[in-house]
């Protein structure tokens, strides 16, 4: 008995260093999905931790509900967050290919107007 | 019995977690790191808790638990899907080898 639950707490120490080295990720991610991955993946292994930590304190019947809840939760703040990043940048992708027509329009009348004084002056 | 088949599972599952974090952090492209996640991940995870299930014996913990495997089992395949359309949509593009077309 006592080796199985010693066997438990090495399956919890794993799965800490496991979320410790994904924190490097989330550190050094160069994109913010890669962060968001990440963080993902972290909250899934909380879930496993939860239950783990459950079982070695004998107070499982509890535990088991945290999990479920907080399994939703971060399914739920996953979507979330992935559907206002796309669109953030969507519209700042948006925003930037208006100014920049915006700006070509400028151009293409200063370049009338231009070429309308070049050609007065030309008349004259 | 059980409870030495529950240990094996769990360990097993411990090994695709740690295969799932070694791949977060190696590969080198963003699609290439949701494989890990998507895959590699869920399996753990499975495996984890269907280990367990089996530890812990016959209860209403253990009916709970095989339902986390279920709702796991769904939500982060979806979940990973959703995140490569938002980085596809957002331009992102794919990892391509040095030297190929």
């Amino acid at each position: 008995m006592h080796f199985y639950e010693m066997s438990v707490l090495i399956v919890c120490v794993g799965i800490i260093l496991t979320m410790a080295v994904m924190v490097e990720r989330i550190w050094r991610g160069p994109t913010a999905f890669d962060r968001l991955n990440a963080l993902a993946l972290i909250g899934t292994d909380t879930i496993l931790l939860v239950v783990l930590i459950g079982m070695i304190t004998h107070q499982i019947d509890h535990y088991v509900d945290i999990a479920i809840t907080y399994a939703m939760t971060g399914f739920i703040g996953l979507a979330l967050i992935a559907k206002y990043i796309t669109d953030r940048q969507t519209d700042r992708a948006l925003e930037e290919a208006g100014v920049a027509e915006e700006n070509q329009d400028r151009a293409a009348q200063m370049t009338a107007l231009s070429e309308g004084a070049q050609r007065k002056e030309a008349d004259l | 019995m059980n409870q030495l088949l529950g240990i094996i599972l769990l360990f097993g599952g411990l090994f695709f977690i740690i295969v799932t974090a070694v791949g977060v952090v190696r590969l080198p492209d963003f699609y290439t790191r949701l494989h890990a996640t998507g895959k590699s991940e869920t399996l753990g995870i499975l495996l984890s808790f269907l280990g367990l299930a089996f530890y812990h014996g016959v209860s209403l913990a253990s009916f709970k638990m095989l339902l986390i495997i279920l709702f796991i089992l769904f939500a982060n395949p979806i979940g990973t899907h959703m995140l490569s359309r938002a980085a596809y949509r957002a331009g992102l593009k794919p990892w391509k080898k040095e030297g190929r077309p």
